[in-house]
């Protein structure tokens, strides 16, 4: 089928699911999927619809229960950010805490934390570029390399590692995160979209515990605002990198949530890490979730390929 | 009009710039202008100053429509009614 670009999301059903839904549960996120498609077309609603007919299929309930963790997940950061505006500081806790209360807890992490964030790289602009830039500016650097073994290291609900394998067929990959619902979630989503041949998951602490076998491609995403020592979580992921190997690594900046523990300020104190840990900057992208009204400061993310 | 539907009036017509802006069981998000996700936050950080409470996010949830925001009150033992 021929998709003409900005034809209408008339074509697209699970999408057209998904915005019912919103506008009759959340009507104040009536205009979201509308918004997005405007800004990003075909493309993002082609991307999306796949995401929703693989992860959910025909089945709705799981997908309202998604929405509904988005939904959460997405005014919970929403209010963080107003405090954030006023104080300028995250909520003070440590690592230990936030392991706790997110990361060892089953209902917050699948009912909630994961479906929010899964769907957040396709609702919240910068997520959305964030996953184009990765795309167009180092998958493709995979795909034309003879050794494509990748770690993805601090997988989340496992978007980056199943885009690796989605877009690079050769690509064999290793997830590592210390989380076993993140595990589950992403074994669950790379098998639905049939890849898990190419991939498995490891429960490990690559701070304390840094694994010896060096890969040629590394990802992290979005892992290092969850770190006490951020420095120190780079420093392993230098020696898991083959010398000559290339990573995508990518910190929230301003932006406050449950878990988020080390404020980044702006972009250069993430390029300031990177570099002590011996990393060389090739290329990065700076993005905003939405345009500040004055001088407020705005939920970013830095993505950063580095050798 | 009871003092407490007044109270969440005000508080309606400062979020949405809106001197006139009436409010009544079944409106949304779909019936106010500007009514977005950034708004809904600023109405309920707002709201809880107003009456000394604090939403949950079940709660922030939940509150499509502004009867469902007046139940929600109540049942943080607010009183506040209609008439």
């Amino acid at each position: 089928m021929v998709i003409q670009p900005n034809g209408g999301l008339e074509r697209f059903p699970s999408i057209k699911l998904f915005e019912a839904y919103l506008n009759e549960k959340y009507p104040f996120m009536r205009t979201l999927v509308a918004r997005n498609y405007g800004a990003f077309g075909d493309k993002w609603a082609m991307d999306l619809e796949t995401l929703l007919d693989l992860m959910f299929g025909n089945d709705k309930d799981a997908l309202y229960s998604a929405i509904d963790g988005y939904a959460t997940f997405a005014m919970d950061a929403l209010r963080l950010q107003k405090r954030f505006e006023k104080e300028r500081n995250y909520i003070k806790k440590s690592y230990g805490e936030a392991a706790q209360a997110v990361y060892h807890n089953e209902t917050y992490m699948m009912s909630l934390y994961l479906p929010g964030i899964l769907l957040s790289h396709y609702l919240w602009p910068h997520h959305y570029r964030q996953k184009e830039f990765c795309e167009v500016s180092f998958i493709r650097d995979i795909q034309r390399a003879r050794d494509q073994t990748f770690w993805d290291v601090g997988i989340g609900t496992g978007f980056y590692s199943r885009l690796v394998l989605e877009k690079a067929p050769d690509a064999v990959g290793r997830g590592y995160d210390i989380s076993e619902y993140s595990k589950r979630y992403t074994e669950m989503q790379v098998r639905k979209f049939g890849f898990h041949s190419r991939y498995s998951v490891t429960l490990r602490d690559v701070i304390h515990d840094t694994p010896r076998e060096q890969a040629s491609f590394l990802v992290s995403v979005e892992v290092l605002e969850h770190l006490e020592d951020p420095l120190s979580f780079l420093r392993a992921l230098r020696q898991m990198l083959k010398p000559g190997g290339k990573a995508f690594v990518t910190a929230a900046i301003t932006a406050p949530n449950e878990d988020h523990i080390y404020l980044y300020n702006n972009s250069e104190e993430v390029l300031e890490h990177l570099r002590k840990a011996d990393f060389k900057l090739e290329q990065c992208l700076v993005a905003a979730g939405y345009p500040p009204k004055t001088d407020e400061p705005v939920p970013l993310i830095g993505a950063y390929i580095v050798t | 009009m009871s003092m407490s539907k007044q109270k969440v009036q005000a508080v309606f017509r400062e979020i949405f710039q809106d001197g006139d802006l009436e409010i009544y069981p079944e409106m949304t998000a779909r019936d106010v202008e500007n009514w977005d996700s950034f708004n809904h936050i600023n109405l309920i950080i707002a709201l809880e100053e107003a009456f000394d409470t604090r939403f949950s996010s079940e709660e922030i949830g939940r509150m499509a429509k502004v009867g469902d925001l007046f139940e929600i009150l109540k049942a943080h033992g607010k009183d506040v009614s209609w008439q």
